[in-house]
């Protein structure tokens, strides 16, 4: 799963935040990281000369806010297991047999109860 | 030999050693039960006489048949000696009166055949009119006397008159045809008749036995002696008879003749029609018996219909139970015969019977065909009584079965699931018993704590598919965490699920539900969670 | 389980086999079947013989029993058989078979009472039959009437006696091959007898007897060209006159047998001793004749061929009934056909018919049989016959009397007025002697025509 997410994570950092955003398929809708700042934003900003070690640093902490997101998207999308497509939870419902996406329920006509309102 | 006999001892001891199913084993008794009780009815119902049940029947419809047949046969005999006496009443009288009117005695008619021609002329009337009212086929009178006495047959040639009917047909024609077989037959062109084609002038009294002797003796009135003789062969001609002889006596005494009437074997047999009865057609016979033998040849015989008497055997008589068997040499016949008394003062005491008699081969094949009814009915019954007993057995041995088989399954019967056989139920609850300390003694579970788990694991019914599939992830031991990449589901599914499992279960939190996991891999029960 | 249904399936067999068993009891009783016939009359029948050796063996087998119930002769069965068809009171039950004449199925109200041999004898087992004979059975197209023996008219003459005359008066057997020489043979012979007693005149004996003088008449007037029948009357045409003529001539002098009764009878008691009648007859002339003294004699019966007029063609009746069949169940009517096959089988018809004096009905007992029967024959009596009979078909020609309803009728009142006219000619005669003779004659035929065509 948390590679699958990670495969799906979309970059939104800017030089001072890092942030990434997850499209649910069945809705289309973004979900966004939590924004976290680049701890040596105004150092980098002040030190020209030092931009390469920054740019290490900045790369490095992107790595772990990618982790991070990829945390916290774990908590809210699903894989269908018959399209295979990633949804987000308002989208996800619990049906008795095997929880499917909104859409699979609906043609194959299993109830269920989504994840999330 | 010895070898085999060796063999089939080693086979049946060792069947003793094998143990016997407990259904086969009710059946054998039953089977058993029902052949001696099958053998003590079959022995009762012989002793009691049902078998010989159709002997019986057959000697009551025989007897019943020949009372009838005897009856009738002596009331037509009777009646024809009576026409044949008076006949012979009237003859003598019409006789004497002519001998009166020419002056003559019966010797002086002797070589005279004008006087003969004369006395059968007064005759032939008397003798036509006895044929045509007697139950008879031919009437006939011989006088003592002959047209010549020089001819070397004149001792026994006698002249007389002897009509017959010609064309005697079964439903008995009005008007048979007379025709003349006996006499001058200058009378027969008088009356217009027919000469039989094997006419003669004359009697020949050897072919009449016992007639000669009856006219030679004098006699005082005609009732006094009369006779039937046996069949004889009506010479010349396909047809037998037998002749009613009685004496023309004078006043005198002296015998002037013998007259009488003719049962010929074709009226006879014409007259006493077979009759077909269930068990074969039933032939009426007048005969005489001689040494536990009956002489068909020389009595008569009534239509043989249905069987394949010819009317010449002599029988031999075995006098039976029922009924007597009649031996013919190539076929038997089975029947009864009762003495009938036809004459009268003749020395030779010939007795005459009155019989019936049907082949024993219709009646062999009622009786087989009863017997085989028989059989079949016995089969049949024995048959049903197998399946009943089977069935029975079956029935009885089921229940028994049944439970023995839920012990096997170690599934003990509870106390109020019952077998519906007290002993089998107490056994039942002594095992239980039994278990349930050995259960203790091995330090298993006290049962309180067992319910528990019992409740646990049915409860477990209720999850949905995709419940139980999380489930499984923690039987697996894995942690909640690791369930959304297991799953591909997200945490919040993954929380979703384990609200409503818990719930189901009944169980606090995953610790508890940890708890009971645990405790029930331990018991070795953790299978029945899948 | 499936021990359950293989018992029931068992019982269900067992009670099958109990209800079927009840079925087959009856097998044992043969079907019996009865006859009237008229072969042998009331003396030994040798149709009774082959009947006996009938059931002996195919009857055994088959089932069959016949049973002879009535041996008369042909108008006797006629008559009850018309009565019973018709359902007169009294009468007897029909048998089985009956022996008849076309006549008797002519009169019958309803022919549909008879089997047609169609339905039991295919074309091949009928084509064995003589067609002549086949063709005589049918009436109304169908086949009524099944040829089992047939016969001629035969003179027959007591040979021992002839003999004696032919010696005293010149008399040859040759003389009686015509009958103009017949009739004249018995006016001499009537002459000689009355000679014999002088003291008692008018006592002549009769020669001569005729069987049917409708068949003397009808085959003569035949043969001489002229029709005899004429729609359903007689014609007396000029050939009758020529028969009526040495007839009446020789019956009023005495010379022929006038009284009723069959020929047989008068050749038994010597009163005559030369007959025409049907080779069947053979059977019922003894070799004894008994006079009224009780005096018997050995004799000699020899058959020759039946006389013919000195003008006419050689032409002779065939005689000889067959059997009918009437309509029962067909297992009766099988076994009756089954009996009816047996008896026309070459060896049993030929043997049946050299026994009674008839002729065999099929080709092949014709052809391969009879010469050797014939040749096997041990009674001279039978030997003449068969020779005469031989004669008879090389030489003459056969006449088969027409199919006519007033036949029996015409036959019957023939037969009694000829013999009543002539017996009073007779009379007529010892009164008036020698000189009216031919007055009386053509006086008589003159009634005799009156009374007939009344």
């Amino acid at each position: 799963m948390t590679s699958l997410l990670s495969s799906h994570l979309e970059d939104c950092s800017t030089s001072q935040y890092f942030c990434f955003s997850v499209r649910c398929e069945v809705c289309g809708e973004y979900w966004y990281s939590s924004s976290i700042p680049f701890s040596k934003a105004a150092q980098a900003a002040q030190h020209q000369e030092k931009k390469e070690l920054y740019d290490a640093i900045y790369q490095r902490e992107k790595e772990r806010a990618k982790l991070a997101a990829g945390q916290e998207a774990r908590e809210r999308f699903s894989q269908c297991p018959v399209c295979r497509r990633l949804v987000c939870d308002a989208c996800f419902l619990i049906c008795d047999e095997m929880d499917l996406c909104r859409e699979c329920a609906a043609r194959m006509k299993e109830p269920g109860e989504p994840v999330a309102t | 030999m010895q070898n085999k006999l060796k063999e089939l001892r080693a086979l049946n001891a060792f069947a003793k050693k094998q143990s016997v199913g407990m259904q086969r084993k009710l059946m054998l008794y039953w089977v058993s039960m029902i052949l001696v009780v099958f053998a003590a009815v079959i022995l009762l119902l012989s002793i009691a006489g049902a078998f010989s049940q159709s002997d019986e029947q057959l000697h009551e419809v025989m007897e019943l048949h020949l009372q009838n047949t005897q009856d009738n046969l002596a009331s037509h005999l009777d009646r024809l000696t009576a026409q044949s006496l008076n006949l012979s009443k009237e003859l003598s009288r019409e006789i004497e009166g002519t001998l009166v009117q020419e002056g003559i005695s019966l010797q002086e008619v002797n070589d005279d055949p004008e006087q003969l021609l004369k006395l059968q002329q007064i005759m032939y009337p008397l003798v036509n009119a006895t044929l045509q009212t007697a139950n008879c086929n031919g009437a006939y009178v011989i006088l003592d006397a002959t047209a010549n006495t020089t001819l070397p047959v004149s001792d026994h040639s006698r002249s007389g008159l002897h009509l017959r009917y010609s064309n005697l047909s079964a439903s008995s024609p009005v008007t048979p045809t007379v025709v003349y077989f006996r006499g001058i037959p200058d009378i027969a062109r008088q009356k217009d008749l027919e000469l039989h084609n094997r006419w003669n002038l004359e009697f020949d009294t050897d072919q009449i036995p016992g007639c000669q002797e009856l006219m030679s003796s004098p006699l005082d009135r005609p009732a006094q002696r009369y006779f039937w003789s046996r069949r004889i062969d009506l010479k010349g001609t396909w047809e037998s008879a037998m002749l009613l002889c009685v004496p023309i006596v004078g006043n005198d005494g002296t015998v002037y003749g013998v007259c009488g009437v003719e049962l010929s074997a074709l009226y006879f047999q014409l007259s006493y029609p077979a009759v077909e009865g269930q068990f074969g057609s039933a032939v009426t016979v007048l005969a005489p018996i001689q040494d536990s033998r009956l002489l068909l040849s020389d009595g008569l015989v009534g239509s043989v219909n249905g069987t394949y008497l010819d009317g010449q055997e002599t029988l031999t008589i075995h006098q039976g139970r029922y009924y007597n068997e009649y031996d013919a040499g190539t076929d038997r016949y089975i029947g009864l015969h009762q003495t009938i008394p036809i004459s009268k003062g003749e020395p030779a005491d010939t007795v005459w019977a009155a019989a019936i008699m049907i082949p024993q081969d219709s009646y062999a094949a009622y009786t087989a065909e009863l017997q085989r009814t028989w059989v079949i009915a016995a089969l049949g019954l024995l048959v049903v009584l197998l399946a009943l007993s089977f069935f029975l057995a079956r029935r009885f041995v089921r229940p028994i079965i049944d439970s023995l088989k839920r012990f096997q399954q170690e599934e003990l019967p509870e106390q109020g699931l019952s077998s519906g056989i007290s002993e089998v139920d107490e056994l039942a609850e002594f095992l239980n018993a039994r278990a349930r300390n050995q259960r203790l003694e091995q330090g298993e579970l006290p049962p309180n704590i067992a319910e528990l788990f019992d409740q646990f694991v049915q409860r477990k019914n209720l999850l949905t598919e995709a419940e139980r599939n999380i489930l499984r992830y923690y039987i697996d031991g894995h942690e909640i965490a690791d369930i959304p990449d297991l799953a591909f589901i997200s945490m919040s599914t993954v929380r979703k699920h384990n609200r409503s499992i818990y719930e189901k279960l009944g169980v606090a939190s995953r610790d508890e539900l940890m708890l009971y996991i645990d405790l029930l891999r331990r018991c070795g029960r953790l299978q029945e969670l899948f | 389980m499936k021990h359950r249904t293989l018992i029931f399936l068992l019982a269900v067999v067992l009670l099958f086999c109990a209800g079927c068993s009840s079925a087959t009891k009856k097998e044992e009783t043969p079907t019996t079947i009865t006859v009237w016939h008229v072969y042998g009359g009331q003396a030994d029948s040798p149709l009774n013989d082959l009947i006996d050796q009938f059931n002996q063996t195919v009857g055994k087998e088959q089932q069959i029993n016949v049973q002879v119930t009535s041996v008369s002769n042909t108008n006797t069965i006629h008559e009850l058989v018309l009565s019973s068809a018709n359902g007169e009171p009294g009468a007897s039950e029909l048998p089985d078979l009956f022996i008849s004449y076309p006549k008797t199925v002519m009169a019958l109200p309803d022919d549909s009472i008879l089997v047609d041999y169609r339905d039991y004898f295919s074309e091949e087992e009928l084509s064995a039959f003589l067609p002549a004979f086949v063709e005589e059975g049918t009436v109304d197209n169908r086949l009524v009437i099944l040829p089992v023996a047939k016969s001629t008219e035969i003179m027959f003459i007591n040979k021992t006696i002839f003999d004696r005359f032919s010696q005293a008066t010149g008399v040859t057997l040759e003389d009686l091959d015509t009958w103009e020489g017949l009739f004249k043979a018995a006016e001499i012979y009537a002459e000689w007898t009355d000679s014999q007693t002088p003291d008692i005149p008018g006592d002549a004996k009769s020669m001569f007897v005729h069987d049917y003088y409708f068949n003397y008449f009808q085959v003569g007037a035949e043969s001489l060209g002229e029709a005899f029948f004429q729609g359903d009357k007689l014609t007396f045409g000029p050939a009758f006159q020529t028969a009526w003529e040495p007839l009446a001539r020789a019956a009023i002098q005495g010379g022929v047998w006038l009284q009723g009764g069959y020929a047989t009878a008068s050749l038994r008691t010597g009163d005559s001793i030369v007959s025409v009648a049907s080779s069947a007859s053979i059977l019922y002339y003894s070799d004894i004749v008994t006079y009224p003294d009780n005096t018997s004699e050995d004799i000699t019966i020899i058959s020759r061929p039946c006389p013919v007029f000195e003008d006419g063609e050689k032409l002779v009746m065939q005689r000889g009934a067959g059997f009918c069949t009437v309509r029962s169940t067909p297992e009766r009517e099988r076994a009756a056909v089954t009996f009816l096959k047996w008896l026309t089988e070459p060896e049993h018809n030929v043997e049946f018919v050299t026994r009674t004096g008839y002729m065999p009905v099929t080709q092949t007992a014709f052809e391969n049989e009879l010469p050797n029967a014939i040749e096997g024959l041990e009674s001279p009596k039978y030997a003449s016959l068969y020779q005469a009979y031989l004669d008879t078909q090389e030489n003459y020609k056969f006449y088969v009397p027409p199919q006519l309803e007033t036949y029996l009728s015409l036959e019957t009142a023939l037969e009694d007025h000829v013999r009543a006219q002539l017996a009073l000619g007779r009379q007529d005669y010892l009164e008036a002697g020698e000189a009216g003779l031919e007055q009386i004659s053509a006086e008589r035929l003159q009634t005799f025509r009156e009374i007939m065509e009344r």
